[in-house]
């Protein structure tokens, strides 16, 4: 009779063979980034250098912008540049966000780095024809300068974001993609989370479409693994009914996350093949601002005070 | 209790082997020399891109400055000619694994980059050139073509180091030994052109 390893073993074996894989799946992209802020709101101001009036007068004006147009202007303040020109960071932190619509790239950046006293609007490759170099030097010189240079960073920062905003201007011609609708939070079928049935069934739909066609033979196989993960956790689930939920040993959430976050991942990979299936909404916005996936080729201008 | 640890058990020794069998997969991914090989070639035209975004700036460029600073012309010609000579330029199809045809290439943008940083120089002795609202204009696309091309090269050198690691390390050596028999090592840019200064311009 094979004695069964004790639980603690399973589960640092476990834990290490995730976090292997995950390793390997996630690791070696890219080149050397700076540590980058978060992305929590259409305002980061990191250096703390805005009152909450500006943030909140900025943030209405470019959701308003982006409920019309889809277009992402976003302004971030930094403490520290980290030994990167403005230009290396603003490029990187405009595509570590993804601002801007994916495909579209029509995002915009305005990065303060007030202990460096750089300032640099960083422009998305689609809107570089409406928020030329030379258009954005203006805005720069003519209306954040001047304020800077009085150390009036709200009056600076905030004519600013509004003069790139009317630069921009001129009504898009196509309406924004609505964003995803909310998720049903407690619904279930048959006593499984209905969170957790979507997933199997996403997953196996897109495991068996990636298997398929074998283009990169790993979305199959991930997405096979993935759907053994969520199958294996329906059926603990099932074995351990009088488990209230949230109240599961660590690794099974551990598992959860990681299930969510390949179906994302498999998501994202399919819509970026065309198969556009457009927000199917158990990533749970929370009402939170994030980037659309745009992408930035250094276009805009630069300047210092 | 028994029966469900023994289970979990051999649950749990399958998932390791499908675990195992995902790394033993994705290691060798078939695709990934052609894959790269498209990515660098995208990375590629980006870079010609802007480099020709730069070069069509240029004659707007000489004729503005020539306005203010007609006797000048030692500088002006130089870029004429640095220009000429970086469009003029045959690029053989094969550029990218040519390291002759590539240095050429990377010569005549470093040439005409050196021509430009020279002119805006003298520019600084124009009061009027400068206040000129085209001039600054021109000047401001031309520096954010710089900057461009350097996110460009940056991109490019970054791919190019992908490909060239999939080509010389182990199971690519021999899935592309394999399938891709005329896969070659690509030319890629020396670092410091890519972190080259672009033209500095001071607004006071």
């Amino acid at each position: 009779m094979i004695r069964p390893a004790p639980a603690s073993a399973w589960r640092a074996a476990a834990r290490g063979a995730l976090a292997l894989l995950l390793w390997l799946v996630l690791g070696g992209t890219g080149w050397a980034d700076p540590a980058f802020p978060a992305l929590t709101g259409r305002v980061v101001d990191e250096a703390g250098i805005l009152s909450p009036t500006t943030r909140a007068q900025i943030d209405a004006l470019s959701a308003e912008r982006e409920q019309k147009t889809g277009e992402q202007i976003v302004v971030a303040t930094v403490k520290s540049l980290q030994g990167y020109t403005i230009e290396e960071f603003g490029v990187g932190l405009g595509r570590h966000w993804g601002i801007g619509q994916k495909g579209r790239d029509n995002g915009a950046i305005l990065l303060v780095a007030p202990n460096e006293r750089k300032v640099r609007i960083e422009v998305g490759y689609g809107l570089e024809d409406r928020l030329t170099d030379a258009q954005s030097r203006i805005i720069i010189e003519e209306v954040i300068l001047p304020e800077f240079r009085r150390g009036d960073f709200d009056a600076g920062v905030r004519d600013g974001a509004a003069a790139m905003l009317r630069t921009i201007g001129g009504e898009a011609p196509e309406a924004a993609p609505s964003a995803q609708s909310s998720g049903d939070e407690d619904v279930s079928v048959f006593g499984y989370p209905l969170a957790d049935v979507a997933k199997v069934i996403f997953i196996a739909v897109f495991g068996a479409v990636g298997l398929l066609f074998l283009a990169p033979v790993l979305v199959g196989i991930l997405g096979l693994l993935a759907l053994f993960v969520a199958i294996f956790l329906a059926l603990w689930r099932w074995r351990h009914a009088q488990i209230t939920p949230g109240h599961e040993p660590r690794w099974i959430r551990f598992l959860d996350k990681w299930v969510a976050a390949q179906a994302a991942r498999l998501e994202r990979w399919t819509r970026y093949w065309g198969s556009s299936s457009s927000g199917s909404g158990f990533t749970s916005s929370s009402g939170g601002f994030s980037g659309g996936g745009g992408s930035f080729g250094g276009g805009g201008a630069s300047g210092s005070w | 209790m028994a029966r469900s640890s023994g289970r979990q058990l051999r649950l749990g020794v399958f998932l390791v082997m499908l675990i195992l069998a995902v790394i033993g997969l994705s290691s060798c991914d078939i695709n990934a020399v052609p894959r790269q090989d498209e990515a660098v070639k995208a990375a590629w035209s980006q870079v010609q891109n802007q480099d020709q975004r730069r070069a069509d700036l240029i004659p707007n460029l000489v004729e503005t400055v020539q306005g203010y600073a007609r006797q000048e012309e030692r500088v002006l010609t130089e870029v004429t000619a640095a220009r000429a000579k970086a469009t003029q330029m045959q690029v053989p199809p094969d550029i990218l694994t040519s390291p002759e045809a590539f240095r050429q290439y990377e010569q005549n943008q470093a040439a005409l980059t050196g021509a430009l940083g020279r002119l805006l120089a003298i520019s600084e002795n124009y009061p009027q050139l400068k206040s000129d609202q085209n001039f600054l204009a021109l000047q401001s696309e031309l520096e954010g073509t710089e900057n461009r091309i350097a996110v460009a090269r940056r991109d490019y050198i970054a791919a190019v180091q992908a490909y060239n690691t999939t080509l010389r390390t182990i199971p690519g050596r021999w899935i592309a030994a394999l399938f891709y028999p005329g896969a070659k090592v690509k030319e890629t840019f020396a670092a410091d052109a890519a972190a080259q200064p672009a033209p500095r311009v001071k607004f006071q």
